[in-house]
């Protein structure tokens, strides 16, 4: 087996145990971003020296017996808009093209503390502001099940490199679905992290009250060990939370599905969605039963209600970070970009802030409403086929607002609910692409989500299927 | 200075065309029909935060 086959776990224990070096591992993902990221265009910059470089660290320090960390060793890139002192990061947008930021990011620093090398940037929808993939400045990224259809966005490079085996894992970034939707597309694992649980210190903004950090990786284990070294409150970021972090490593080891309460979203989640794609929903919810778990019909509440909240609160973060340059340099934004803050400028200061002070009792209200009659909620990420890269080519354009709302449908309304989401693929395809469900939980419930996951992922295998490429 | 934009300004030197501020308008007319619908008569005694007290607290419970 090629060693860009190995799981992030497996690549760890290797170089732990030595039965290959951690430069080993980073020449196999060269190798593999050289051979097919042309046909992707999911790594917008190598950084293979420096890789190298860290690698051959690693390796010393297994030659000398110094403890390593939980990722050492292991080839990882990341959505262009992790900052990492006087390194460039794009934010997928021409604007930033050359922009090196003065200080690093803390999910990108727990991430070097924890053993993991850095070996490139990856593509992204502009200011991870789009839910398709496309970027009219570094060229759209392309799904490796399928080149001709997208990858879901904003995290598109993320998706796409990690399913095309170039890295064993990836960050992105979540604030209507920027995770959850091309780990989806890409048939990966993905999660949102319940808001504030990972710290956003030199994570580029979109919109400070729904952005969240979030890893994709091809297997559940692999997303709670990367979620494990990020989590946890953060002095430089006083918006993450303190709520202790719990051992989700071990929670992905011990799966669990028998005697838990499954929740069925249904209504919104399912209104306009493909045939073929509810019924992979169906599938998964019958592996769970059979798993042992109780299926429980749960009433949602109104979630085009949450979709109009969230829009006056995002509109207008997103519009206020944008203001200046879209200003002084609207030339340089793409036109999509440009339409969807414009919509931000809007609402006034109490409409913002109204939805804002809303939230806490929607949330109460949502909790219990659902968790009351379950322990984990199950909807289906996206609900739709995975549309051609042409035929959601539509910038700005006539049905622009469709496009965007349709995919992102099932995943928005969970960034206002601040609850965490796992993306993970279904038992079986949908025309040919991965179909996908997310399971939805309590606040800070992350580990309850990968218990499940676990027993989901032992029972399918999605984790052996992989594109053809 | 963007000089293809017309109308009322929304931010200091720039306007918005108006399919612009049509899309804007719709959005925000969405929210407050919403809004109106599910709010109390009086936001009172609300403020943003609040929502970091309220998470940890909901963390707990309910899971068998």
């Amino acid at each position: 087996m090629s060693l860009v086959e190995l799981s992030l776990a497996e690549a760890a224990a290797g170089v732990r145990t030595g039965e290959f070096r951690s430069r080993d591992l980073v020449e196999a993902s060269l190798a593999r971003i050289e051979a097919v990221n042309p046909a992707l265009n999911a790594v917008i910059r190598v950084e293979a020296a420096s890789a190298l470089a860290a690698a051959d660290a690693v390796d010393a320090q297994v030659a000398s017996g110094v403890p390593l960390g939980p990722l050492a060793g292991v080839p990882l890139a990341h959505k262009d808009m992790f900052y990492r002192q006087g390194e460039p990061s794009t934010c997928g947008s021409r604007i930033r093209r050359d922009f090196r930021p003065d200080h690093t990011a803390t999910v990108m620093a727990r991430l070097a503390a924890a053993g993991a090398i850095y070996v490139g940037g990856l593509n992204m929808a502009e200011f991870a502001f789009g839910p398709t993939g496309h970027n009219d400045h570094f060229g759209h990224c392309r799904n490796p099940w399928d080149p001709d259809r997208i990858t879901g966005g904003s995290s598109s490079g993320s998706g796409a490199a990690t399913a095309a085996r170039m890295v064993h894992g990836a960050l992105g970034s979540d604030t209507g679905g920027s995770v959850r939707l091309p780990a989806a597309m890409c048939g990966l694992v993905g999660l949102k992290p319940t808001q504030t649980r990972v710290s956003r210190y030199g994570v580029m903004g979109l919109s400070f009250s729904f952005d969240n950090v979030g890893p994709l990786t091809r297997t559940v284990l692999d997303n709670a060990l990367m979620l494990q070294a990020i989590a946890g409150h953060d002095p430089d970021d006083p918006t993450s939370s303190r709520h202790p972090v719990d051992d989700y490593v071990s929670a992905a080891r011990a799966p669990r599905a028998a005697g838990m309460r499954i929740g069925i979203a249904r209504g919104y989640f399912e209104r306009d969605g493909d045939a073929e794609s509810l019924a992979s929903r169906d599938l998964a919810l019958a592996v769970f039963e059979g798993l042992g778990a109780e299926l429980v019909e749960v009433d949602v509440g109104d979630m085009n209600a949450i979709s109009a909240l969230a829009a006056a609160v995002m509109g207008p973060e997103a519009a206020t970070l944008h203001a200046g340059w879209l200003r002084d340099r609207p030339q340089d934004y793409g036109a999509q970009m440009r339409a969807r803050c414009e919509i931000g400028f809007q609402f006034s200061g109490v409409d913002y802030l109204s939805a804002l002070q809303l939230r806490p009792r929607i949330v109460e209200e949502f909790v219990a409403r659902v968790f009351s009659r379950c322990d984990v909620l199950l909807a289906p990420t996206f609900n739709l086929r995975t549309p051609r890269i042409d035929e959601t080519d539509v910038g700005a354009g006539q049905g622009f607002e469709a496009v965007i709302s349709g995919l992102s449908r099932c995943t928005r309304p969970f960034n206002y609910l601040t609850l965490p989401g796992l993306a993970l693929p279904t038992p079986e395809p949908v025309a040919g692409m991965p179909g996908s469900i997310q399971l939805v939980g309590r606040p800070f419930k992350e580990a309850t989500l990968y218990r499940l996951a676990a027993a989901y992922e032992a029972e399918t295998g999605f984790a052996s299927r992989k594109p053809a490429l | 200075m963007s000089d293809n934009k017309t109308g009322e300004e929304v931010f200091p030197g720039y306007s918005l065309e108006p399919v612009a501020a049509e899309r804007a308008a719709r959005a925000q007319k969405a929210f407050r029909r919403v809004f109106a619908a599910l709010a109390p008569r009086s936001m009172f005694d609300t403020e943003p935060q609040q929502i970091d007290r309220t998470l940890p607290r909901l963390a707990d419970g309910g899971e068998r």
